[in-house]
């Protein structure tokens, strides 16, 4: 038997929807969020010996306790550090900021520390420990 | 038989489809393998004020760490400290380990190479203080951060 002109030349789109269709559900399925990852420069202390001609860089002490802050010694909360730093950051944006970090802080309170100077733009971390 | 002209200009779409899958099937493969590189299992601590990374950095190590638990999700305890579990690319690794894959980059790259932590937010910072000390800084790499949730 010959076969129709239009028969011949038209597309399986009904077969091909399944498969698409199948596909799309898939991917849904099978997709998960990304977690958007920020990446929280630290440095670490320095193994050479100090250079005798270094002028003495403009230091910020910022504590970090499991669950407190305190700032050069001092305990303040986040909101009174936050202000400070304002205060503080206005001024000069290089000045290093040492944070100590005690033995039983969380890595929660570090990142905590290090996101906040981050925010007031101090780029400059160096991070030690406190044996405590 | 002879053949009439209207078949001759029949689009192969059986052969397109076969083809078509098969470029499926391979991305798929593919996708998954690099998905699983990361660890899903580390809750990253919140750092509200930083942007997240919008280009992934083309070289650097990326070690995670997190505290073993049982099915009940109770620490697991070891010689009075909770158990550390550390990996680099899902490949189990003791602190040691960690240290001698530190070394490898260091002979074949250089010391430039930025070492991302991913560490969970309930670790105390004395376990990441002496993987810094024992590991990272004892093989000489100075470019270190803590990997956080930040905003998108």
């Amino acid at each position: 038997m010959r076969v129709k002109k239009t028969e011949t030349l038209a597309v399986p789109m009904s077969s091909m929807i399944d498969i698409v269709f199948l596909l799309l559900i898939y991917f849904i399925v099978t997709m998960e969020d990304e977690i958007p990852e920020a990446h929280l420069s630290i440095n670490l202390p320095s193994p050479g010996s100090k250079k005798e001609n270094d002028s003495q860089p403009k230091l910020l002490e910022l504590q970090v306790y499991k669950n407190e802050l305190r700032l050069r010694g001092k305990l303040m909360s986040y909101d009174e550090i936050d202000s400070f730093f304002k205060r503080f950051g206005n001024m000069d944006k290089d000045t290093t900021v040492m944070v100590q970090v005690s033995q039983h802080a969380r890595a929660q309170d570090l990142v905590t520390a290090l996101d906040l100077c981050r925010k007031h733009g101090f780029n400059n971390l160096n991070v030690l420990s406190i044996n405590d | 038989m002879r053949r009439s002209s209207e078949d001759t200009l029949e689009t192969p779409i059986t052969q397109m489809i076969d083809i078509v899958f098969l470029l499926i099937i391979f991305f798929v493969v593919t996708a998954s393998v690099d998905k699983d590189l990361v660890d899903d299992t580390i809750s990253l601590a919140q750092a509200k004020n930083t942007n997240a990374e919008t280009t992934a950095k083309k070289l650097s190590v990326t070690i995670n760490m997190k505290m073993a638990r049982d099915s009940q999700g109770r620490k697991v305890m070891l010689g009075g400290r909770p158990k550390i579990l550390y990996n680099i690319a899902l490949q189990e690794k003791s602190l040691d380990g960690i240290r001698q894959a530190l070394q490898t980059v260091k002979n074949d790259t250089g010391n430039f190479v930025p070492v991302l932590i991913r560490v969970d937010k309930d670790v105390e910072y004395r376990y990441i203080d002496e993987l810094l000390a024992k590991a990272v800084a004892r093989v000489g790499f100075t470019k270190v951060s803590i990997v956080a949730i930040g905003n998108e």
